[in-house]
């Protein structure tokens, strides 16, 4: 890759940077990040009762245990802030741009749609999910001083991937919505209508169904992975392959858009 | 470098905004643990730990049947530690020979504490401990307070920067 198209590269990521990083957007970020695991790691209620000789450093490992599971658990609990972080930032830089003819100024420039696409999906991607990730290590180390020397760093990534899942889906819909709808406010108000009613609906679902609609089965990983019991009207290897459905699903809705944008999007309409 | 900084300032506004809300929320109620409903044998001991806030906590024990006395001590990580290591216990505060306890204390910081029970009697007993929090966590509220100052002090450094030049 020559030096010109790698400045036309990073001009193009500094432009999304100003454009969805503007205030009260990141604002709105940090506030849903904090709220969401602040109060998710407040409620630590794990309580062990044993005799004065069975303590040892294995009562540190079980209190460690404890607080990245809850750290899991308020990622799928605040599902909610997620889609509208998510769906906010996917209106804005792509339904958004198309609508206010951004886009067809961001199309002029030497650059390949693909290219266009691929550093639009990183930025908007990766801003939530590194500001997430970087509360809660903040929090995570402050509240949990005790047992900082205990804590699982192999569980606090498989905690990170869980979000990186729960993330790719909701991002991966708002995109796609976006692309469809063109328009800033429709496809917000869509993404978070699907969304929500995706969410809604799972709670009447039997639990046969239930495991393959997220963020129920997100949940239940959260119990199966991180916590200590499994819920026993589940089966694990069901509760995998929903795990991998939603990647693929996630993927495939990310690979239809960028086969929409790339190929079929027209940035002068005929008609 | 006038608009970073401002920017970075308002930024850890709502950041500290946000922690002392969350903290308000959540605080709001008062809530209620049971830790536990167990059996102590004669001259034995029994730790219940769990994790506390800088929330009010009140110690509620009771016991069956109320012939015996027990003593109880309350410990924190220290004191936890002290155990493990085999060394003097020094607990925070200890109640000897008594048949029951209702006690209110504020945590000086977060972190694991422990209570811990002994049966002085001759005789079994079963002992139900619960847990009562109130009030608000101060070091997070404390926390939001510092980056909100932080926050505003970038936003004056950044006017004075602008003025400066």
């Amino acid at each position: 890759m020559n030096r010109s198209k790698l400045n036309k590269l990073f001009s193009l990521i500094r432009w999304e940077f100003m454009r969805n990083l503007r205030f009260p957007i990141l604002e709105f970020i940090f506030v849903s990040a904090v709220y969401s695991i602040v109060s998710g790691l407040l409620n630590i209620s794990s309580v062990l009762n044993v005799d004065i000789k069975g303590i040892g450093v294995l009562i540190y490992n079980i209190f460690a245990v404890e607080f990245i599971f809850r750290l899991g658990l308020c990622f799928v609990s605040k599902y909610d802030l997620i889609i509208a972080v998510y769906s906010l930032l996917a209106s804005i830089s792509f339904a958004g741009e198309i609508a206010s003819g951004n886009m067809r100024l961001l199309l002029s420039y030497p650059l390949k749609r693909r290219d266009i696409f691929f550093i639009k999906c990183l930025c908007l991607f990766f801003i939530p999910y590194t500001i997430y990730l970087g509360v809660s290590l903040f929090f995570l180390l402050l509240m949990g001083q005790d047992i900082i020397l205990y804590l699982s760093w192999y569980k606090f990534i498989i905690a990170l991937f869980i979000l990186f899942i729960e993330s790719l889906y909701v991002f991966s819909i708002s995109v796609a919505v976006s692309l469809l709808l063109q328009n800033t406010m429709a496809s917000f108000l869509s993404t978070l209508l699907i969304l929500y009613g995706l969410e809604k609906i799972s709670f009447v679902l039997p639990s046969s169904i239930k495991i393959f609609v997220p963020p129920e089965n997100l949940r239940i990983y959260v119990f199966y992975v991180l916590g200590r019991v499994f819920p026993s009207q589940y089966n694990s290897t069901l509760l995998f392959y929903s795990f991998i459905n939603m990647l693929v699903l996630s993927l495939l809705l990310l690979f239809a858009s960028y086969l929409y944008f790339v190929r079929v999007y027209e940035v002068c309409r005929r008609g | 470098m006038q608009k970073r900084l401002r920017r970075i300032g308002s930024i850890l506004i709502f950041i500290g905004l946000s922690t002392i809300i969350t903290i308000i929320l959540e605080n709001m109620s008062s809530r209620y643990d049971s830790l536990g409903v167990f059996d102590i044998l004669p001259k034995k001991e029994r730790v219940v730990i769990n994790y506390l806030g800088t929330r009010v906590t009140r110690y509620l024990i009771e016991y069956t049947p109320s012939l015996a006395k027990i003593t109880v001590r309350i410990i924190d990580k220290r004191g936890l530690d002290s155990i493990i290591e085999g060394s003097e216990l020094k607990p925070i505060v200890e109640f000897k020979e008594i048949d029951g306890l209702d006690y209110t204390f504020k945590p000086p910081k977060r972190g694991l504490y422990a209570v811990i029970i002994k049966n002085l009697g001759d005789i079994p007993i079963r002992v139900k401990i619960r847990a009562f929090y109130s009030g608000y966590d101060y070091d997070i509220i404390y926390l939001g307070i510092a980056i909100i100052l932080i926050g505003f002090t970038l936003i004056i450094t950044s006017i004075l920067y602008g003025k400066s030049r």
